[in-house]
């Protein structure tokens, strides 16, 4: 299944809005999240032929999904305030290196690890949203979030909220 | 509450006023009983108007040139393949004193994959409220228990861990992660409140196997007990596993 560019120009101003707001939430920056989103509509028609025919807007936020985690891979936003990114509240002074310790744990990860923990955090996406993001189950999902959410505490020496994961 | 119903995307679709209409009548009447529904879906209302200002729409390749034809998708595999140290618990001096080979003879089993020769060690420590203890094949367990795993190949070499219900249902302990030769590796989970017994397989494989490798193989012996599925003998991977029973704490 392939479509037409008119069809593409009408999706970019029909559902545009929403993959840039997915976007955005990723990248945790409009200018990462700018170039994630453009390169979106480029890519989804260098692959027009690999349309699957699902919902025009599922198909492209699979792409900007993957687009804007490349750009997170290649531009580790967290580096110079790891918490901002992650919307965590500061560590205590019993922590003074904890925002080091947090980027180092962000770098040590793949960035699907770094941006679960940021959707969820800083994004309040609920578990089964992610799962549907990420294409896994709910229960991978939450056992992720669980070993990442452990390590992460344990450098901050805050409780995160947990209540769903 | 939430309400698992309504995919992220449905929610965006609602913002952007493109749903369908039974869809937004439920979604309406679903918002309506639930008030945390109705708050994250303002919320993603909220976020996709900020964002109706949109960049420009880049040119776009003509169409005579040649369609790209690498996936779209290839950091989805990315994901499922590079869960790389997230789960590593820096205990491997501890468990290595504790290391049980005799409950996991290197020797192993003859049937399990053929591309990955090499045997490994595995000792599995159980824990519970600071206690904790060296379990064999088969381990009795609460919720909130922990399982601490210690892998040593000897060789380079990918190391999976999968969990199969015995609902057939399959999730991932640990993405394939490169482990080097001789080094111990340890990896812990926690149980959850699962009521059902599990199986979880240790897999070590020259290539990395994947969620879905292992779902089909679960369809594949679909047949077959749990207690009595110990390795999928169509994976290419040396593989151990302990089958975990739920005891009433």
């Amino acid at each position: 299944m392939s479509f037409e560019r008119a069809e593409l120009e009408d999706w970019y101003q029909r559902y545009g809005p929403a993959v840039l707001a997915r976007c955005r939430a990723v990248c945790g920056n409009h200018a990462d999240a700018d170039e994630a989103f453009q390169d979106t509509f480029v890519r989804a028609w260098r692959n027009r032929d690999r349309f699957d025919g699902r919902h025009p807007l599922a198909w492209l936020q699979t792409i900007a999904r993957n687009t804007s985690l490349d750009l997170v891979h290649q531009r580790r936003p967290w580096a110079d305030d790891p918490e901002a990114w992650l919307a965590l509240p500061a560590p205590d002074v019993g922590h003074p290196s904890a925002a080091a310790d947090l980027a180092r744990l962000l770098d040590e990860v793949s960035p699907e690890d770094a941006t679960a923990l940021r959707l969820r955090y800083a994004e309040d996406w609920r578990i089964h949203e992610l799962a549907e993001h990420y294409e896994t189950s709910e229960r991978s999902l939450r056992r992720r979030l669980e070993q990442l959410t452990r390590r992460a505490r344990a450098i901050l020496g805050v409780r995160l909220e947990a209540a769903h994961v | 509450m939430s309400s698992p119903t309504f995919s992220r995307t449905q929610l965006e679709l609602y913002a952007l006023g493109e749903l369908g209409p039974d869809a937004q009548r439920e979604l309406t009447a679903a918002m309506s009983a639930d008030p945390s529904l109705a708050a994250h879906v303002a919320t993603i209302q909220a976020q996709i108007d900020a964002a109706s200002e949109l960049p420009p729409l880049p040119k776009l390749p003509s169409l005579e040139e040649p369609l790209v034809v690498a996936p779209a998708n290839n950091t989805l595999a990315s994901w499922r393949g590079g869960w790389t140290r997230a789960a590593l618990i820096a205990a491997a001096a501890l468990l290595m004193a504790v290391a049980l080979p005799l409950l996991f003879p290197p020797e192993g089993s003859t049937d399990v994959g053929t591309r990955y020769r090499g045997t490994f060690e595995l000792s599995v420590v159980q824990e519970r409220l600071g206690e904790a203890w060296s379990v064999g094949p088969l381990v009795t367990a609460h919720a909130g228990d922990h399982l601490q795993f210690t892998v040593t190949t000897p060789q380079d070499a990918w190391l999976m861990v999968y969990d199969v219900e015995d609902s057939g249902a399959v999730s991932t302990f640990q993405p394939p992660l490169q482990v080097a030769a001789g080094a111990s590796t340890t990896l812990a989970v926690q149980l959850d409140d699962y009521s059902g017994s599990e199986r979880i397989f240790v897999m070590v494989a020259d290539h990395p196997i994947h969620e879905e490798d292992v779902a089909e193989e679960v369809n594949h012996e679909h047949r077959v007990p749990l207690a009595e599925l110990d390795t999928f003998p169509h994976l290419p991977a040396a593989q151990r596993s302990i089958l975990v029973l739920r005891d009433t704490p």
